[in-house]
């Protein structure tokens, strides 16, 4: 890819190490900040409450969907060889709200709950598909942005659709949770629904690192080198369908994490998809939670969407990568 | 015909230039506007004696509710997607009728709004009113209904059941749920003695 830049001195180990203990200590602060703030009165079973209830799942929820964002990001990257490829932007995060709100309007939701997640899954993974046949593996850049803005678009439409159908009060309210993620009131209900399916697709997406580091010699070479291609695209697209297929399920859509970390992160990582892959999982949780946590502090009175704060972070970087892709491929 | 008082102005006065005699019935905001939307009704279907029976059976009702003395206690209205009903409205004013304040303002809402599940378990209000029944709506957005947290809380703080559909618009019907109200105060009194 590019040349290595001044920061490769960091160490691999190094680097995962720093990016944990900053993933902790994250972590801590989110539970640490709320509305209630921290001394929340005598009453210790209104303590127990909020920590155990609501500020643990929403911290648990903050990281893992933080982590499978800016993990799939960076395996979609590496994966397309493409700096704009990013779970919402190919349209896998519009597919996976479609399925959710599918599961939940057809009436699965009250069969068994898992539906959720799973009807998120399967959205997610049609979309993935559908953008990898419109676009091909070796479509370039605005190729792939364009079908990703297709599928996320049909995608929309339809959950617009599906919610009118419903006759439901509440649609309007509903179509803003979806299309703006947020982990507002989320519970533990959620985390036992969504973790484990994303703790499989992040298992999935990790072990492709080293056919990653291989792909970026170009797909011949790394045939040459002995990579299974056919595999590798299973666990990329099964992995990223899992992580944020479950993600979005429980949370809505939140954009740009899988954009922004990976193209931050990748200078310190030597620009090795294998180092990049933990890297972004780790950035992503940090990002996730620590906006979290800013939004809580800006207007702890009142529920901002954590959607809309990704979404004005990432946005102007996009345009950024755009132009500067264009720059890079202007003859 | 008749027609609400938002969103619709221009085929009110599409449907008029039609020839048709259209209505417009005023939202009720407060108790007396609900007098005036069943008089405004009566006066358009021409049957003003019924309207003006049941205004007064409407303010008979209200007159026979227990005098808001002394302390009053506090309550929320708590909704989906953790909307609250805020000052000024037709339910702040049912509130406000049965002997309650509206604790909205504690949250720091003014004309209604989202609060935290965190805030209301950390500061809860002497009786929580749900607007609907918790399984009432499947969807992601009445979630917070279903959250533990909220059952918990229920199972040391009054509540009350008090679905929308009976009272959200202005109709006597906001009566029944101000007499409901009113026999949770009662409850809470007599607990507190």
């Amino acid at each position: 890819m590019m040349a290595a830049s001044g920061t490769g001195g960091v160490k691999p180990l190094h680097l995962i190490a720093v990016l944990a203990v900053a993933t902790l200590a994250a972590f801590i602060l989110s539970l640490s900040i709320g509305p209630a703030g921290l001394g929340i009165g005598a009453s210790g079973e209104a303590r127990s409450l909020i920590f155990m209830e609501i500020r643990l799942p929403r911290a648990i929820l903050g990281a893992l969907i933080g982590a499978a964002l800016g993990l799939s990001g960076a395996a979609l990257q590496g994966y397309l060889r493409n700096p704009l490829a990013e779970p919402t932007l190919v349209g896998v995060s519009g597919g996976a709200a479609l399925g959710a709100v599918l599961a939940i309007h057809l009436g699965l939701l009250q069969v068994f709950a898992l539906a959720l997640p799973l009807g998120g899954l399967a959205g997610a993974a049609v979309a993935m598909l559908l953008v990898v046949v419109l676009a091909g593996v070796r479509g370039g850049p605005v190729t792939l942005i364009l079908a990703g803005l297709a599928v996320s678009s049909i995608a929309t439409a339809l959950i617009s659709l599906a919610l009118n159908l419903s006759q439901n009060p509440f649609a309007a309210v509903e179509m803003v949770f979806w299309v703006m993620g947020s982990l507002a009131d989320r519970s533990l209900t959620q985390v036992w629904l969504s973790a484990p399916l994303m703790l499989v697709g992040i298992g999935l997406l990790l072990t492709v690192g080293r056919a990653l580091d291989a792909l970026t010699l170009g797909e011949d070479a790394a045939a040459g080198l002995g990579t299974d291609l056919a595999r590798t695209r299973l666990m990329v697209i099964a992995g990223t369908a899992l992580a944020v297929g479950a993600a979005t399920a429980v949370t809505g859509i939140i954009g740009f994490v899988g954009l922004i970390v990976p193209h931050a992160l990748r200078p310190f990582a030597q620009h090795r998809p294998s180092l990049l892959l933990p890297a972004s999982m780790l950035g992503g949780a940090i990002m996730l939670l620590v906006a979290d946590v800013a939004l809580r502090l800006m207007q702890p009175w009142a529920e901002l969407r954590i959607g809309v704060l990704t979404a004005l972070i990432g946005a102007p970087f996009f345009v950024w990568l755009v132009i500067r892709t264009r720059a890079e491929l202007a003859p | 015909m008749l027609a609400g008082p938002f969103g619709v102005s221009s085929t009110v006065s599409l449907l008029r230039r039609l020839g048709r005699n259209v209505v417009v019935v005023p939202l009720a905001q407060d108790l007396a506007g609900v007098g005036a939307a069943v008089r405004t009704v009566a006066a358009a279907v021409g049957a003003e004696a019924k309207g003006e029976a049941m205004v007064a059976d409407f303010e008979r009702r209200l007159s026979r509710l227990p005098p808001p003395d002394g302390a009053r206690p506090t309550a929320v209205i708590y909704q989906i997607g953790g909307a609250v009903s805020g000052l000024g409205s037709l339910a702040d004013a049912a509130l406000a009728a049965a002997g309650f304040r509206n604790m909205s303002s504690v949250y720091r809402l003014r004309r209604g709004g989202q609060v935290p599940l965190e805030s209301l378990v950390a500061r809860p209000p002497d009786l929580l009113v749900l607007a609907s029944h918790i399984d009432e709506y499947r969807t992601v957005v009445a979630d917070n209904l279903r959250h533990p947290a909220l059952a918990r809380l229920r199972q040391h703080t009054a509540s009350l059941e008090l679905p929308w559909r009976h009272w959200l618009c202005g109709t006597p019907h906001v009566a029944d749920a101000i007499e409901r109200l009113a026999e949770a105060r009662a409850r809470l009194e007599a607990q507190a003695q």
